[in-house]
């Protein structure tokens, strides 16, 4: 009963999923304007592979964030899967079938562990996380001290595989993120914006707050080690420090998804989004001749006027509709409120 | 919260048998069981445990330039840990380095006396630092995104101003000063400033106004701001002091190394956060002490030292940082059940 209502609830605003599909659609429209070679369908398939790596990675930084914490971890279990999926398919040619179900058992055993030392013990997230990702760079050095190897095409080929032009790649996006949208409706997607919304309130309404966040944890593990194998197939090598620009381009993608990073607040979805548009924004920049060196400085201004967008509409509602003022404006101060 | 299980009673039961009463060992026990303490008492027992690695081990020498190498942790986990303290994150640290020493090498080479290009370095970073705190204060934007925001746009900035231009070499008076050929009584000149530092810093964060208010706000901003605590001020001059301290950092990191690239900072950012949290801060603010950091950053670097000497690879010292923060962690967490279990 409640639960359903608040799935309703959740259902009815889709705002930050409409911002984020909207600055995609801005940036992607704009590149396919000044771009003449990107406007096929080879290019487009080149555009999803090269961004399935991050749009994978922040469905699990966004399931995480939604509960209130932070997982730093994506960094080291995307480049550990990396560096597995090299050394071990150059060793086992023909195993690419159990290679991948093995490293998608890392992925959740490390997520696991993640999730058992946040939950039970009561440590604190973001240093759970980081701890772990330092010990698997480790591990991933010492696999694979140099980046390098070489993966058999088979391998590769397994996720760029194309049908009638049109990548799988895509297909399997979209699954995941159906999935989510799946999940977001069970009693496990309920209980986890509970817990970041307010975990006290959750924990008292009976909900299974330890396992759900401890499932969070795990299920965003799995999708780091989905995002490490495209990305080994994106690049056909290995490199032990590989996860390292996923540490900053992950949470900056979930920004430009709007997802609240408050918990309680946001969409995997439309930080999947967020990750087509830091991936298209290069793109967009090295068509209008802008050097290279710039891309940080307007990436970083992105984010901000991203993150200002609430602000400008929040304004912008109360002066239209005075009617709507008060809901606002308690929206505002629970925000307000929810600042730890 | 209901984590009292396990671990709780086997502290509570070795380190506090009767918490009921206040007697002479159980004070012993419960000063030992704090966070600051414990990371002391570890960096001590390296020295002696440093024998296992290298026979040559433990010296003089080896006291030394832990101080020496420990002296950019110490600096940059200051402003690193004032600003986790308010409950947020600088992710702009490694830019506001590379700002520092940037800046100081470029000033000095094109004529400025070495004073006035560290003092215009120091304000640069200095800005970087209000720009950070002005977004976070009135705003309300999240910390973390925001650093991670002016980190990357001053990075890019610096990429993009300094094309061409290769490694700035450092001016000779720096370099004096900080690559620990030098001494001054018998001591080499960046333990003094090492000590110099540590002092103004704990100064700043554990005694004065403003590091009360920090405190204050990062237990709660609400809380804060119905007792009258200037909340949006207090944050902005938290930021601005961790924009000094990167800055500060990349001076010196620039004497030390006696010329610096734009990448001088990228190292600096991880083990900023882990030195304050091996120091025993909460990471979502509102506790730690600055007496804790410092025992954290010399901790890290005497084990860098001796992880180099033993000859392990990067990898495995990589794994030994990881499970040295997760031991810090759980030793915390168990040093607060059984603070907890006290009273």
């Amino acid at each position: 009963m409640t639960i359903s209502t608040i799935s309703a609830r959740r259902r009815r605003i889709p705002g930050d999923l409409v911002t984020a599909v909207v600055i995609f659609v801005v940036i992607y429209s704009l590149l396919l304007a000044i771009a003449p070679f990107e406007r096929n369908l080879y290019s487009f398939s080149n555009f999803v592979l090269l961004m399935m790596p991050l749009a994978v990675a922040v469905i699990g930084t966004s399931t995480v964030l939604i509960t209130g914490g932070f997982d730093l971890s994506v960094a080291g279990t995307l480049g550990l899967s990396n560096v597995l999926a090299t050394v071990l398919t150059s060793a086992y040619p023909d195993m690419g079938v159990p290679i991948t179900i093995g490293i998608l058992g890392l992925g959740l055993v490390v997520g696991l562990f993640n999730g058992v030392l946040i939950v039970l013990l009561g440590l604190q997230s973001i240093a759970v996380t980081l701890a772990s990702y330092i010990c698997m760079t480790g591990v991933a050095l010492i696999l694979l001290p140099a980046p390098g190897g070489s993966v058999p095409i088979e391998f590769t080929t397994m996720f760029k595989l194309s049908i009638g032009g049109f990548p799988a790649a895509l297909g399997a996006l979209i699954l995941l993120c159906l999935l989510w949208t799946y999940l977001r409706r069970t009693r496990f997607g309920a209980t986890l914006f509970s817990i970041g919304s307010d975990r006290q309130a959750a924990v008292i309404s009976g909900m299974p707050v330890r396992a759900t966040e401890v499932g969070a944890y795990a299920f965003a593990g799995v999708m780091y080690a989905i995002a490490g194998l495209f990305l080994t197939a994106v690049t056909a090598s290995g490199d032990p420090n590989a996860g390292f620009p996923f540490l900053l381009t992950s949470f900056a993608a979930v920004a430009l998804g709007m997802v609240s990073f408050r918990g309680g607040k946001g969409s995997a979805i439309a930080a999947v989004f967020g990750a087509g548009s830091l991936i298209a924004l290069p793109k967009l920049l090295f068509g209008l001749r802008i050097q290279d060196f710039w891309s940080g400085a307007i990436l970083g201004i992105t984010i901000l006027l991203a993150l200002s967008l609430p602000l400008v509409s929040r304004v912008a509602i109360r002066r239209r509709r005075p009617a709507v003022a008060a809901v606002t404006d308690t929206r505002s101060r629970k925000d307000l409120a929810d600042v730890e | 919260m209901s984590n009292n299980t396990l671990p709780t009673d086997q502290t509570g039961a070795t380190i506090l048998p009767d918490p009921r009463q206040e007697t002479v060992p159980r004070r012993i026990g419960a000063f030992f069981a704090q966070p600051v303490v414990i990371v002391w008492i570890i960096f001590v027992l390296m020295f002696p445990l440093s024998r296992i690695v290298s026979p040559s081990f433990p010296s003089l020498g080896q006291l030394e330039s832990t101080l020496i190498l420990g002296l950019f942790l110490v600096v940059v986990a200051f402003g690193q840990g004032f600003v986790i303290l308010t409950g947020g994150f600088d992710l702009s640290l490694p830019q506001t380095i590379a700002l520092g020493a940037f800046l100081t090498g470029y000033l000095a080479n094109t004529g400025w006396p070495v004073m006035g290009a560290i003092v215009a370095a120091t304000i640069g970073c200095a800005l970087i630092g209000l720009i950070n705190g002005l977004l976070v204060a009135y705003a309300k934007f999240p910390p973390f995104i925001v650093t991670l925001a002016t980190g990357s746009i001053l990075g890019s900035v610096l990429l993009g101003v300094s094309r061409g231009t290769p490694a700035q070499p450092s001016p000779a008076a720096l370099s004096s000063l900080f690559s620990g050929k030098e001494s001054f009584l018998g001591i080499p000149t960046p333990i003094w400033a090492l000590v110099i530092f540590a002092l103004i810093a704990y100064l700043i964060q554990m005694r004065s106004t403003i590091g009360r208010r920090t405190f204050a706000v990062g237990n709660s901003e609400i809380a804060s701001r119905v007792a009258g605590v200037p909340v949006s001020s207090t944050l902005i001059i938290v930021y601005t002091f961790a924009g000094i301290s990167s800055g500060l950092a990349g001076i010196m990191l620039l004497g030390y190394s006696s010329g610096a690239d734009l990448n001088i900072g990228a190292s600096w950012l991880l083990p900023s956060i882990t030195a304050v949290v091996v120091g025993g801060s909460a990471i979502r603010g509102g506790a730690g002490s600055y007496a804790g950091t410092i025992g954290g950053a010399l901790l890290i670097t005497v084990l860098g030292i001796d992880i180099s000497a033993a000859g392990f690879s990067e990898g495995v010292k990589q794994i030994l940082y990881g499970v040295i923060i997760l031991i810090a962690l759980i030793a915390a967490r168990l040093g607060k059940d059984a603070g907890a279990a006290r009273t």
